[in-house]
């Protein structure tokens, strides 16, 4: 795993104009054929009042192309992806530092279960939290359906992850619970 | 907050987490920091983690592209026999 810090950054300070923003940084990255995992650094922010999101491609299609991203640190950012692959990953990425952050609670977990994972969390009014999920695999398999996932509050204490199958599979998630 | 360990039923650590409370379902236990890479597959034991890892045997191959592709061997074989039927 190396430490990419050569891509762009677009980093924005936003001065009260939007509610509850406090910073949005936008940026690139990839992980490199064979390679599983990349690192990045960011701006400076409080990650426990931070959000990460994604979009990502690949050369080719590899289910395990698949990237989960999460913030390691204030000032790191770090992207996985379940398959060793002779295809690059490109990604493109948003980190949002909120204000009035009530809570912030995260985790990465394997899935043991097929199609369906429920996570335990402490409890949230999920009428105002937001909720990111990623989701990774071990597999050099090629149908989509293994790479098409959902994320939602299954309670206020739960998240649910519905997928296909039971690859190896690992769920990275966030959820930011608001004043 | 808080970090936890979850643990599955053989205590092996499957997922870490940061929460605001303690789960207290028997399946959770806290550790110092929510380091997936360090902890997951680890052995929670009378309070102490194991040195080795208990990761189960990664699949060999992709289970839903060998069933697509056998259903496609099976579809064109039958259009095969479709076909030489109507000649």
């Amino acid at each position: 795993m190396g430490v990419l810090d050569n891509f762009a950054i677009d980093s924005y300070k936003i001065d009260g104009a939007i509610g509850s923003i406090e910073s949005i940084q936008h940026g690139t990255a990839s992980i490199g054929s064979n390679a599983t995992s990349a690192t990045i650094n960011i701006n400076s922010v409080d990650a426990s009042k931070s959000i990460v999101l994604l979009t990502w491609r690949s050369e080719d299609f590899y289910v395990g192309d698949m990237p989960t991203a999460k913030i390691i640190s204030n000032t790191q950012v770090r992207f996985d992806r379940g398959y060793n692959s002779p295809n690059f990953t490109f990604i493109r990425w948003t980190v949002i530092e909120f204000k009035n952050v009530r809570s912030k609670q995260s985790g990465e977990a394997y899935n043991t279960t097929s199609g369906q994972t429920d996570i335990t969390i402490s409890p949230v009014n999920t009428n105002k939290s937001i909720l990111v999920g990623t989701m990774r695999r071990y597999s050099s398999g090629t149908a989509l359906m293994s790479a098409i996932y959902t994320v939602e509050f299954y309670s206020s204490t739960q998240i649910r992850f519905t997928f296909v199958g039971i690859l190896d599979t690992y769920l990275v998630w966030q959820v930011v619970e608001f004043d | 907050m808080i970090h936890l360990a979850e643990l599955n039923e053989n205590n092996v650590c499957i997922g870490v987490k940061t929460v605001m409370y303690m789960i207290d379902d028997g399946k959770h236990v806290e550790i110092s920091s929510p380091d997936f890479e360090y902890y997951v597959w680890r052995k929670y034991e009378n309070g102490v983690w194991s040195a080795e890892k208990f990761e189960p045997p990664k699949p060999l191959v992709n289970t839903y592209d060998s069933i697509e592709q056998r259903i496609a061997d099976l579809e064109t074989a039958i259009a095969a026999i479709l076909g030489g039927a109507g000649v």
